[in-house]
């Protein structure tokens, strides 16, 4: 039996990047150059000034590097040697060359990045920064809107350190958000502001008598609104003094129902169509082009001149009219504002589920500043606007027989501060026997503030030297808050906060290696939070830091478990996955409107599917394998209905599938064969790239210059062709088959799914215009090594049966790359391939990954 | 009395850059200070290459971007239409390239088109840019050292720049790319908190500073290669701040931003490069800086591949970069590129300038560092303005394809910095472009 030879050392190189440049050189690079290339490139000739004999052979400190990527390149594409030379080189002879000088220089490129796999220190990255200050201060504002955008690492982290520059821009914002957030917290007026209250009680907003005041449930059929809204007043808040000219609250019910004392809210309007699940029912767009604007029942207070950049309370005491099928309503409430006539912008603060038909109070509170609440003209109002979020999506529930949300009354509050001073404020200028001597007060001030700003204990001598600071200023600055928001945005520019860095207890000669040693407890604690959490450390792991405990595997362990299921570990599902999967790549594309009607807030959904099925697998403690292949989806009716599955309806949740839905695993959501398409058409070379890269970890080498990325159709009638067909003629081209062999196969059996992701088979797509629905969908392909592959179900059982080891390293790879913040090298390799072995052991839990990294060497070292 | 005629006439101004300055304050209107002549220096840059037919072909002159003919006589094919009634005032360059990497796969262009540095090994190599270079006298007297901006912002990665500026180490300088932000930055109101802030920058910098070096001892040398970056933006800060100082009883100049599209992103190319080309004609004709570079496009996927949308093509700028027969599209998007450029160079045309016109006083380069399809050698470009500091046009100028790019980057720093030994590996200046 006769094996492709190339390919086997193709993979050991892979797996094995190191050494072997050598060896591979003698065997597989000389003697090809030797036979075919020195007679014109070398002692006799130097044709292009070019003599390949004298070419430095080690390609990882030599300086030919480039002249070997060339020399790639030309042979790559067929271009060398020339075509009327003879002898000729065999395609196998070629296959060898090429395979072991992609190798070779993909360990120079390694070998150039090298940080002789230690962690190199790294600046926060804009997310990073932005939810420690929110976690420092304790203000949950946007603060890193306005950074230059970060980079992105070859293998798609932002938080590795090799692209996370700092420069004079970054510190001028940094400067100039950290006095920001510092002034409005310490630069408060001495009286609490005055609070603008509205509560809103239905009879009385609406002048409606309720029927029975003690009927708690009223006929759901009773006065169903339609679309003429219904207006009317509340009651206003103490801010309308007398004499005050500030106008009052507007009501406004639409599509609602009015049921005694109480408002009904149904999450599709009464005269929706039932008939087809799959239709849009709604209009498009909306005023927040949101799909549900404009016709959904919701009841909405206009309210003008009311603070903005403020914290807003909002208390409402609702319960739940359940539909059949024990289903339940969403309260859902946004902030927002007119821009103009028709106009507004708006965010939404809260989407929950009401299970209780008890009428119960909830509370929430968002600050103004993270919302579109503030109106650009003072006759333009800022709103609040209630909905029930339960969507009948692709179920065929009546109006009568959907779930009701029942409102009882509404309070608004904006200017809400439970103390004053705030809590944030008191968390920097605490209550102190020293407030009365500046200077005692400024160190306690500061050293405090500085403990957690640093992630570790301060020495007094850093704290002499911010109380220096604070003196320094206090002479130019009126009072001790203005002076200590100086000193604290110093605080907030220093190294020490916005750099991970893990420095040596004394000074060290930078030139003598510096000994691998393990971290101190502090220094994983800002390991652990910002691997988990995306964030600083909580006091908890400042308690085990401090307390000396945090680096004992027992204590690492069950603080992995805490992370995980404390809220904060979204931070790790949405910038590990966000990352890892490239879910920027929806963005990227626009999709082409001669092929769809598309709504472009469906994006979000494909994005947050992703994100939300990351963060299921790790609080579920799932197998990776669900990666590739589950038995169940994350979806809303939206995505439902785009991926017609039936019966859908509520908010975001699990549903378990059938064969049928044609779904499950990361290789069949929306953001991965919608990210990997042209916005038209399926993209095979694509998807097989997205394969091979993010689940696989076998980046196949770039394109040689001067090769289209997309074969073009070169003859006529080639212009009718699938995408497939026109891959297997450019397939034809001897130069493209070789690394097309490689990397096409992997994406042809997702040729069931559009470029939306869609399901598709036969040779009609009709959820195409009709224009483009003549497609020939055939997802059969031969992978490299023979293996025959009949479709995705096919793929995904070849992944985790012959390709499973492989797979599984890839991700243990990924993690563990990003819990780092660097790339990961060959002394990187013990410890993955232990992890392996132990997860292999352990049924591939997703939560197992986390700790064996957490636990491994190069994560508890530098 | 001063001679009032290279005072800013405020009605040029308004209909000029089709914004309003409300004000009649503007710093060249309002001083009396020796009117010394300005020179200022814009670079920009697009990404993919242009489409090439040849010579011979039938679409040549509708779909192609070199002109026929050399010197005077040249024929500029349609794609220059909105160009050419500056026909005098600009100059088709062809042939030019860096010669470290010509050999480079494509993509890179963004990283090396203004520095010439040879990056195709490492990127230990990469040194300043010939605009940063112009900059350090240039940017001298004017709040801003420099203005750097792109589509992308940030400076993406290496080899995948975002960003065109490097400074004198060969480290990027993240680009700008809000136009909300670049208005803030040089036009936006100063705040009290802002004065308090410049009050005490210097004391918190020194403090910052001083504490990072005790850090940097601490640490080994790859920690310290990361350090640097930022003990080097510390002292630029610093620098900054000195100037900040100098300018804080200034006046910013007052700019009206009703008439610019502060709010529009890269997901609408032809309001974005509106809105980022009027930015830039701002901060020139206001002397808020005299150095300014943009990134039209990012070589990377990305928003601004989508730019062939503002006029209806639905295929990535990549993409169309790939074509080799039907160069329709892919012409008729460089002719947007260059349709936003030319009312670019019209808006600096007609604002007068101390003796001239703004465009007199601005040498504009503008090009790509690939030709045809990815092909790193006879770079598109096009060099105007700056008739003030000796350039002349009007020509077509052809060069053999091995002359350095940085010969004419030398000319360059002749001309605007004062004599110069050489810039990157240029050889020798390129004469051709000045003289009278």
């Amino acid at each position: 039996m006769i094996k492709p030879p190339c390919f086997c050392l193709f993979a050991v190189l892979a797996l094995f990047p190191t050494i072997a440049s050598g060896q591979s050189f003698d065997t597989d690079i000389r003697p090809f150059l030797t036979r075919y290339c020195v007679s014109c490139h070398g002692p006799a000739k130097q044709k292009a000034d070019l003599r390949l004999d004298k070419l430095d052979p080690d390609m990882i400190k030599g300086s030919d590097t480039d002249m070997w990527q060339e020399v790639l390149d030309r042979i790559n594409v067929s271009e060398m040697p020339p075509k009327d030379a003879s002898p000729q080189p065999k395609r196998s002879e070629r296959q060898v060359i090429v395979d072991a000088l992609t190798a070779s220089l993909r360990q120079a490129m390694e070998a150039k990045r090298s940080t002789g796999g230690r962690n190199v220190l790294r600046r926060l990255t804009a997310y990073e920064y932005n939810n420690t200050l929110r976690d420092l201060l304790g203000l949950d504002l946007q603060y890193a809107t306005d950074l230059p955008p970060e980079g992105t690492a070859q293998e798609g982290f932002k938080n590795n350190s090799s692209v996370l520059g700092t420069s004079a821009l970054h510190l001028e914002y940094f400067e100039r958000i950290a006095r920001a957030a510092l002034e409005k917290i310490l630069l408060t007026p001495e009286e609490q502001p005055v609070p603008y209250f509205v509560r809103v009680e239905p009879e009385l907003a609406f002048g409606v008598e309720p029927e029975s005041p003690t009927n708690t449930r009223p006929s759901k059929k009773r006065n169903p609104k339609k679309n003429s809204p219904t207006t009317g007043y509340g009651i206003k808040g103490e801010h309308y003094r007398p004499g005050s000219n500030a106008r009052a609250p507007l009501f406004q019910l639409v599509n609602g129902e009015l049921s005694g004392d109480a408002i009904l809210l149904a999450g599709n309007r009464p005269e929706d169509k039932i008939g087809d699940p799959f239709a849009e029912d709604r209009k498009i767009g909306g005023a927040g082009g949101d799909g549900r604007s404009g016709y959904q029942p919701e009841f909405r207070v206009e309210m003008y001149e009311v603070p903005h950049d403020v914290p807003v309370l909002v208390r409402i005491q609702v319960s739940a009219i359940p539909g059949k099928g024990d289903t339940w309503p969403r309260l859902s409430f946004e902030l927002g504002s007119f821009r103009g006539a028709g106009v507004s912008d708006q965010k939404e603060a809260a989407n929950i589920e009401i299970s209780s038909t008890e009428s119960e109070v909830y509370e929430f509170v968002a600050h103004g500043a993270n919302f579109p609440f503030q109106s650009n003209k003072p006759s333009r109002p800022s709103y609040f606007r209630i909905f029930n979020d339960f969507r009948r999506g692709t179920s065929q529930l009546s109006y009568d027989e959907l779930p009701k949300l029942k409102i009882d009354w509404v309070e608004i509050t904006s200017n809400h501060y439970e103390t004053w001073p705030t809590p944030q404020r008191r968390a920097i200028l605490f209550d102190s026997i020293s407030r009365d001597d500046e200077s005692i007060y400024a160190g306690e001030v500061l050293a405090s503030f500085m403990m957690r700003a640093y992630r570790r204990p301060v020495t007094p001598d850093e704290v002499d030297r911010k109380v220096a600071l604070f003196q320094k200023l206090r002479g130019q600055e009126t009072t001790f808050e203005a002076t200590m928001i100086s000193t604290l945005t110093a605080v907030l520019c220093s190294s020490h906060f916005l750099l991970l860095s893990e420095p040596a207890d004394k000074a060290v000669d930078a030139e003598s290696a510096i000994e691998r040693r393990r971290l101190n407890d502090y220094e994983l604690a800002s390991r652990l939070s910002y691997f988990l959490w995306s964030s600083m450390p909580d006091s908890t792991l400042f308690e085990l830091a401090s307390a000396g405990k945090l680096h004992q595997p027992s204590v690492l362990l069950a603080q992995v478990e805490r992370m995980i299921s404390d809220p904060q570990s979204k931070g790790f599902s949405r910038n590990f996955a966000s990352q890892w999967l490239d879910l920027a790549g929806i963005r990227r594309l626009a999709v082409n409107p001669e092929y769809f009607d598309f709504k472009e807030t469906t994006k979000d959904q494909f994005e947050e599917e992703s994100i939300q099925f990351v963060h299921h697998v790790m609080t579920e403690n799932l197998s990776i394998t669900t990666f590739v292949d589950s038995d169940f989806a994350v979806v809303n009716p939206d995505l439902a209905r785009h991926y017609r599955i039936p019966d859908i309806s509520g908010g975001f949740q699990i549903h378990s599938l059938n064969k049928e839905h044609h779904r499950g695993g990361l290789m069949t959501q929306a953001s991965m064969l919608f990210g990997n398409s042209t916005g038209a058409e399926s993209h095979p070379i694509k998807r097989g790239v997205w394969v091979l890269e993010r689940l696989l970890d076998d980046p196949p080498p770039p394109p040689p210059p001067n090769v289209p990325d997309l074969p073009e159709p070169e003859e006529k009638d080639e212009a009718t062709l699938s995408l497939k067909e026109r891959l297997v003629e450019h397939a034809r081209v001897e130069s493209c088959r070789d690394c097309h062999s490689k990397i096409d196969p992997w994406g042809v059996p997702f040729e069931n799914y559009n470029a939306l992701g869609q399901w598709r088979e036969g040779t009609s797509d009709p959820l195409v215009k009709t224009a483009h629905q003549r497609v020939t969908v055939d997802p059969s392909t031969q992978l490299r090594n023979g293996k025959i592959i009949l479709n995705l179900d096919d793929l995904k059982h070849y992944i985790l049966t012959d390709k499973k080891p492989q797979f599984r390293r890839a991700i243990v790879r990924k993690v563990m790359a990003y819990s780092l913040g660097r790339y990961l090298e060959f002394s990187d390799r013990t410890a993955v391939e232990s992890i392996c072995e132990i997860l292999e052991n352990d049924g591939d839990s997703f939560q197992t990954l986390l700790k064996q990294i957490v636990l491994s060497e190069p994560f508890l070292s530098k | 009395m001063h001679n009032k005629s290279w005072h800013l006439d405020r009605r040029t101004v308004l209909k000029s850059t089709g914004v309003c300055l409300a004000l009649p304050w503007l710093e060249c209107m309002a001083t009396d200070k020796q009117a010394a002549p300005k020179q200022r220096f814009f670079a920009g840059y697009f990404a993919y290459g242009v489409p090439m037919p040849a010579d011979d072909a039938p679409d040549r002159m509708d779909h192609g971007w070199f002109p026929l003919g050399e010197g005077r006589d040249y024929q500029a094919p349609a794609m220059h239409q909105n160009i050419m009634p500056l026909r005098e005032q600009i100059t088709f360059l062809s042939g030019l390239s860096h010669p470290s990497m010509r050999g480079t796969s494509a993509h890179k262009g963004a990283d090396y088109f203004l520095t010439g540095a040879n990056i195709l090994k490492t990127y230990d190599k990469q040194s300043i840019s010939i605009d940063q270079h112009l900059a350090q006298s240039l940017g001298k007297d004017t709040r801003f050292q420099s203005l750097v901006m792109s589509s992308f912002g940030g400076v993406n990665r290496p080899y995948r720049s975002s960003t065109l500026s490097f400074d004198r180490s060969g480290r990027p300088i993240p680009a700008q790319n809000k136009p909300a932000e670049i208005f803030r930055r040089m036009f936006g109101a100063v705040t009290e908190s802002e004065k308090n802030a410049l009050a005490s920058r210097r004391s918190i910098l020194d403090d910052v500073l001083s504490e990072a070096n005790d850090l940097n001892r601490r640490l080994g040398s790859s920690d310290r290669k990361k350090m640097d970056e930022y003990l080097t933006s510390v002292r630029e800060v610093e620098r900054m701040t000195a100037r900040s100082v100098q300018w804080q009883n200034t006046p910013k100049p007052n700019v009206d931003p009703a008439g610019l599209e502060l709010a529009s992103n890269p997901t609408t190319p032809r309001e974005y490069l509106t809105v980022m080309y009027d930015l830039l004609a701002l901060a020139l004709q206001t002397d808020t800086t005299r150095v300014a570079t943009f990134q039209t496009a990012c070589e990377e996927a990305g928003l601004t591949d989508q730019f062939p949308s503002a006029i209806g093509l639905r295929n990535s700028s990549h993409n169309l970069s790939h074509e080799k027969k039907n160069y329709a599209d892919v012409a008729s998007y460089i002719t947007f590129l260059n349709e936003m450029y030319a009312d670019f160079l019209k808006k600096l045309d007609s604002v007068q300038d101390g003796d001239g016109t703004l465009l007199d006083n601005t040498l504009c380069f503008y090009g790509c560092a690939t030709s045809k399809t990815h092909l790193a050698v006879n770079y598109p470009i096009i060099l105007s303005g700056g008739r003030n500091m000796g350039f002349k046009h009007g020509s077509h100028l052809r060069y053999s394809n091995d002359v350095p790019l940085s010969n004419l980057f030398h000319t360059f720093a002749n001309q605007l910095a004062g004599p110069t030994e050489k810039f990157s590996d240029s050889t020798s200046d390129i004469t051709e472009v000045v003289g009278s």
